[in-house]
């Protein structure tokens, strides 16, 4: 399981640095392919600016969280499985992609940066 | 695509959370990485839109906000939540897994219960239907209610109480405050005073008093028991007498402990003035 997580982050990583340059619908088709097999997908800085470039004709649910015991954050904890519930729930009852939805999860040992910016620009915005 | 949040909600929700993780920093033992930077559990939400990242909407899964989340908001919620904001598109079902380990054993506990309940029904049935039992129960816990013994529990009140003489007070003088004792008095003094009324009942009336039959045989004071059944009519008047006389002087003496209670009390019956 720890080696699949490692690879999915590499192959998610590799297929950030592609996607950059692929349209909103090929960043769709990648990502809600991934989101078949693990949802919701596990994001890294890389995947998570690629996932939210604009434009795209897709919507992005991702929650913020912190599941490290040093954080002591005991409700990202207790979410954590009912958003898995939701993910899967969702991914396996929309194969098809019609909704156009992709549910992510970032850690915030994975996007410390991120979560600074999604901070400043909701208090600056 | 336009989803239908203000700015506004999101900056609350966003206070919301913030301040949430103010709280939850500092109930935390190990300091974060990075001051500036608190983790907190959020649903950041990006819709499809042909600007720059647009953050449409962001709700905190920590106390309240303008969304009126629980504090730890369920996949329904979150569900109807996301269905609320993308409406026009499919919005697949939840669908929990099958919770084996708790189906067998609410299925297990009903049928051991029915089990035992079948088995055991011969030794018990008898002990539940048994009107004496019943009678006990009821009177026991008419006698408990009525002599103030939630008070007791309720206030925490002591036992006894010194008189300051080296003697033992019985009774607290008002009715802001009583003593464990006192309750217990009481309950025996109105138990006592209805094993008399039922023995006098019956002695007056055996049809009357024909409900009371649990209630006499909770009493079993052989020679209650025994005052209707005196064969001799001279001598069971004598005992109706005496008991009459008995349950006035027990009224006469509860008088007396409520004229302790409240002094201003005027009325008082002999023997107990």
């Amino acid at each position: 399981m720890r080696l699949l997580k490692t690879l999915l982050s590499a192959a998610l990583l590799l297929a950030g640095a592609q996607a950059a340059k692929k349209s909103s619908a090929e960043r769709f088709n990648d990502f809600h392919a991934k989101s078949q097999t693990l949802s919701p997908v596990k994001l890294k800085e890389p995947s998570y600016k690629t996932l939210t470039t604009a434009p795209r004709d897709y919507t992005v649910a991702v929650l913020l969280t912190a599941l490290e015991t040093r954080f002591g954050c005991q409700l990202c904890q207790e979410f954590q499985p009912e958003y898995e519930l939701l993910a899967q729930s969702w991914a396996k009852g929309d194969k098809s992609g019609e909704s156009r939805l992709i549910f992510g999860t970032l850690d915030f040992v994975d996007g410390r940066d991120i979560f600074v910016q999604v901070r400043n620009g909701f208090t600056a915005a | 695509m336009a989803l239908p949040l203000h700015r506004a909600q999101c900056l609350a929700n966003h206070a919301t959370c913030s301040l949430a993780s103010k709280q939850l920093r500092s109930y935390s033992s190990s300091p974060l990485p990075r001051a500036r930077t608190r983790p907190c559990p959020r649903i950041l939400y990006t819709s499809s839109s042909t600007r720059g990242s647009s953050l449409i909407s962001l709700f905190s899964t920590l106390v309240g906000g303008a969304n009126q989340l629980p504090r730890t908001p369920s996949a329904e919620r979150v569900h109807a939540w996301l269905s609320r904001n993308l409406p026009d598109r499919p919005h697949p079902d939840i669908k929990r897994p099958f919770n084996w380990m708790r189906w067998g054993s609410a299925i297990t506990i009903v049928l051991g219960l029915g089990t035992l309940l079948a088995t055991a029904s011969p030794y018990i049935l008898p002990i539940v239907q048994n009107r004496n039992v019943w009678a006990a129960v009821s009177l026991i816990s008419i006698l408990l209610f009525i002599s103030g013994h939630m008070f007791n529990h309720i206030r925490r009140v002591p036992y006894v109480a010194g008189d300051g003489r080296g003697g033992i007070t019985y009774f607290s003088g008002n009715f802001q405050s009583q003593l464990g004792m006192e309750t217990q008095i009481i309950a025996a003094i109105c138990m006592f005073q209805a094993t008399t009324q039922c023995a006098l009942s019956i002695c007056i009336d055996t049809d009357s008093c024909l409900p009371t039959d649990g209630l006499l045989a909770f009493c079993a004071i052989a020679l209650i028991v025994k005052v209707p059944r005196i064969a001799d009519s001279g001598t069971q008047q004598v005992a109706v007498i005496a008991w009459s006389v008995v349950l006035f002087s027990m009224y006469s003496f509860m008088l007396s402990i409520f004229r302790i209670k409240n002094n201003g009390y005027p009325f008082s019956l002999p023997p107990f003035m």
